[in-house]
């Protein structure tokens, strides 16, 4: 057995806490969005007409431009990606910088569509889980801004040690995971409307 | 043996202890705080809902009794079942685990533990939100499982529904972080040698009821969110008016709700593997089976939610597909029933020890909640006795005999290592017997009560019917059980003020908690143990005792004092349990306490409209978690 005084400390890799911690929380949050998306399929099953009689299926215009923007932004995180290596992380700040820049341009993007559908949450179980589908789409790309931005001021005023490390292979994990969970919600609301003419039309 | 070095030890005392103050209280995060912290607030909870119990059944006990109207039976068969469901049965397996789990595996603490202490606070706050209903005259009064429409605002006004929906939401919080947790730990943080092969069974249990509520939470705080959104909002998810569907809500609530079944059960799975083998004298029987059958248990309770709704009108192909999936749980069950009978049937002996008779009582009592499982499992069946008291004995058997019995086996067995003190066998022996006969008396004549068509959830009944006299034999019984929990609450009170020392083993224990002192150091281990097998203490090489146990030659100085005094713990590969980082845990942090503060007024500003609080609260939440990330405790160390 090896001895503790030549391990390697705090390890940030593949099989680190961090990175256990990271993910079991990733499916926690991916388990509810996986919830909501079933329960728009279910309400789409157990309608007569979907989307409701008087309700256009949805435009494409702008949520296509925010899937554009978002998809834009994970370009740069390969670059962000400094893998266990301390030494690479100002080279991480440029990338990170895109991503909430783009992260930001997503977030006014994607939610004008909501602004212009002519029906809102209350109106029927359609525009409940259509809002409610693309507001936590918001709101999880949202946080991952804010961490993005937080991550980019500790890399820029923090020493090079393991922790601001940490941050940066977290936040580049989790706004992957958003652009995962916004691919789910794009096909969801946008899409299956599409498919088959629509339940009942 | 060789002598100890006190300097070392005071060392690993002064990172590891905390001062006795309030506010090291309030910041503490080491595993033992938190886990008693656990354990010591469900039991509180459970009293509650005992309590609510024994009300419902003093109303019952005679026919077109008075004692509570209609609103208050209502409201304490909602808030029984939904503390004894959220407040008691699935924070207290957690509980145990983050007490018990660091010791058995030969670590010295969690590997979050500051995400440990959040889960903490959001169950305590969580809970208190739901209790609170009652001085506001809210109480919630639409079941445990909350359907909608009865639960919608139509049907529901006022604030009840949303105590629950908002209390239970900030509970199942704490339950998914603390699962994140054990995990983790179970995958990531054992002693050196200690395979996944050579866990503990109750490490194994903890693991896959952990794995599960990762995937049973989310779904119900979801749907808890939508139906609240209902409510607050007018979003119409589950109200039929609006082309919603009130089955949507079920089937996300059973998604949720049969794994939690299981999520209860497997830490008793989990406490009878662990208390068999020390009172037969003999390595447990087919290990490998029963982690296999755990497993096995764990993936099918995903797929057998629609069985709580065959009365619903789904399809037939649909009942038959579900009713099969549900026979199949008679496989892993009668893998973990096989595996406990070998192991008594050529036991060189059996000490007839009170955990021992609790096992033997889990034994009887989950035999016969199996049995009617089964029996409700055939949809014609389930129809006849659907919402009578028949479903009512199922469950309770189930769960009490599934987790209760179990639970009070573990409080037996393993309150002298958290205390240091033994409990008195004559008082454990004379609690069993009457927990015993209580319990079958309470539930045992209500299955008959639904055969005779007694619905649940009704606050009396008329004196023709011929439920009089099993009605009145169901409460005496439940006030035996009630006397059984007093005379093993003074039980704990002797031991805690005379019961003879236990010293570090007082049951010739075979995981490595019974190798450390009782109760445990702060830092659990002073010399990390290595391991060779599942039962480390009965080798032959067993490790000596962690107080007189010295660090081999060059071994472990690492972690046998602090260097730059930080927590350290080994982390080791999943499978095979070797070493592979040297870990820095964070010290005691105020941050998770105020991350549940502002969690708590997040959800209060929901419920009472100040939304205000609720902006106050966000903000907090944010700039709570700015502070746990921005400036570590650990960082400042290095």
């Amino acid at each position: 057995v090896t001895e503790p005084r030549t391990l390697p400390e705090a390890e940030v890799g593949a099989r680190s806490h961090s990175w256990w911690g990271l993910v079991m929380g990733l499916v926690v949050i991916g388990v509810a969005v996986a919830t909501l998306i079933s329960s728009y399929l279910y309400l789409l099953v157990e309608s007569d007409f979907w989307p409701p009689e008087g309700v256009g299926r949805p435009s494409l215009g702008f949520p296509l431009l925010a899937t554009v923007a978002l998809v834009l932004s994970l370009v740069p995180l390969r670059r962000a990606w400094p893998g266990t290596d301390p030494d690479r992380l100002r080279g991480s700040a440029g990338p990170i910088a895109i991503m909430v820049g783009l992260g930001l341009a997503f977030l006014a993007l994607s939610p004008v569509d909501l602004f212009r559908v002519g029906f809102g949450p209350s109106d029927h179980a359609y525009g409940s889980v259509y809002f409610v589908l693309v507001g936590l789409a918001w709101v999880l790309a949202a946080a991952g801004v804010l961490f993005g931005a937080l991550v980019l001021a500790r890399v820029a005023t923090s020493e090079q040690t393991y922790l601001p490390l940490l941050g940066v292979r977290s936040m580049v994990l989790y706004w992957g995971f958003v652009g995962l969970v916004w691919l789910g919600v794009f096909g969801t609301v946008y899409v299956v409307p599409y498919l088959g003419g629509g339940v009942g039309s | 043996m060789a002598t100890t070095t006190p300097g070392r030890r005071d060392e690993l005392t002064e990172v590891w202890d905390r001062p006795r103050t309030l506010w090291s209280w309030i910041t503490a995060v080491n595993h033992k705080d938190i886990g008693a912290r656990f354990i010591g607030t469900a039991v509180i909870f459970a009293g509650l809902g005992g309590i609510l119990s024994l009300l419902m059944r003093t109303q019952l006990a005679v026919p077109e009794a008075q004692v509570i109207g209609p609103q208050l039976y209502n409201e304490s068969f909602t808030m029984h079942g939904t503390t004894m469901m959220f407040l008691f049965a699935v924070p207290i397996g957690e509980g145990l685990a983050m007490y018990f789990l660091p010791l058995m595996l030969g670590t010295r603490d969690m590997p979050f533990p500051r995400l440990n202490a959040l889960g903490y606070w959001a169950f305590l706050f969580g809970g208190l939100l739901l209790w609170s209903s009652f001085l506001f005259g809210e109480a919630p009064d639409g079941g445990w499982f909350a359907y909608p429409p009865l639960t919608g605002p139509e049907f529901r006004p006022g604030l009840s529904m949303d105590f629950w929906l908002l209390g239970v939401t900030f509970v199942e919080v704490s339950a998914v972080v603390a699962a994140v947790e054990i995990v983790v730990l179970c995958l990531r943080q054992r002693a050196p040698g200690m395979s996944l092969s050579r866990m503990p069974l109750f490490a194994w249990t903890m693991l896959v009821t952990s794995l599960m509520i990762i995937f049973a939470f989310p779904p119900l705080i979801m749907g808890s969110i939508m139906l609240e959104l209902d409510r607050k909002i007018g979003t119409v998810f589950f109200q039929p008016d609006g082309g919603g569907a009130p089955l949507l809500w079920q089937h996300i609530f059973w998604f949720f709700g049969h794994p939690e079944v299981y999520i209860i059960l497997l830490p008793g799975v989990g406490i009878v593997s662990t208390v068999i083998p020390l009172f037969t004298r003999r390595r447990i029987v087919g290990y490998r089976w029963l982690a296999a059958s755990v497993v096995i248990t764990g993936a099918l309770s995903f797929g057998v939610w629609v069985h709580h709704m065959y009365a619903t009108g789904i399809p037939v192909l649909s009942m038959m597909f579900f009713a099969a999936a549900s026979f199949l749980f008679a496989l892993p069950n009668g893998i973990q029933f096989f595996a406990w009978i070998a192991t008594l049937w050529r036991a060189p002996t059996i000490i007839w020890s009170s955990s021992m008779l609790y096992v033997v009582g889990f034994f009887v009592v989950f035999l016969l909640g199996g049995v009617t499982g089964i029996m409700i499992g055939m949809a014609p069946f389930d129809w006849q006795v659907h919402d009578t008291f028949f479903i009512v004995a199922h469950f309770h058997y189930v769960l009490i005999g599934g987790l209760v019995f179990p639970l009070l086996a573990a409080l037996h067995h393993w309150l002298p290592k958290m205390t240091g003190r033994l409990l008195d066998e004559r008082l454990g022996k004379l609690g069993f017997v009457l927990f015993f006969v209580g319990f079958n008396l309470t539930f045992f004549p209500q299955h008959i009560l639904g055969f005779l068509g007694m619905p649940r959830r009704v606050y009396t009944f008329q004196t023709d019917l011929g439920w009089d006299g099993i009605n009145l034999m169901s409460t005496a019984g439940a006030y035996i059980a009630g006397l059984a929990v007093l005379v093993i609450g003074a039980n704990v009170v002797w031991s805690l003020r005379r019961g003879p020392v236990a010293g570090n083993d007082p049951w010739g224990g075979n995981t490595l908690e019974w190798l450390t002192t009782s109760p445990p150091q702060p830092y659990n281990f002073r010399v990390i143990p290595r391991v060779a097998s599942a039962d480390p203490l009965w080798d032959e090489d067993r490790p000596p005792p962690d107080d007189v146990a010295e660090p081999t030659e060059g071994w472990q100085e690492e972690l046998t004092h602090a260097p730059r005094g930080t927590r350290l713990v080994i982390a080791t590969r999943m499978l095979d349990g070797m070493p592979e980082e040297i870990a820095k845990l964070p010290v005691a942090s105020p941050w998770p306490f105020w991350v549940g503060v502002s969690l708590a007024a997040t959800l209060i500003g929901v419920l009472t409209d100040v939304w205000a609080l609720f902006g106050l609260g966000i903000a907090g939440i944010v700039v709570s978690l700015f502070g746990w990330h921005w400036r570590s405790e650990v960082e400042k160390h290095t």
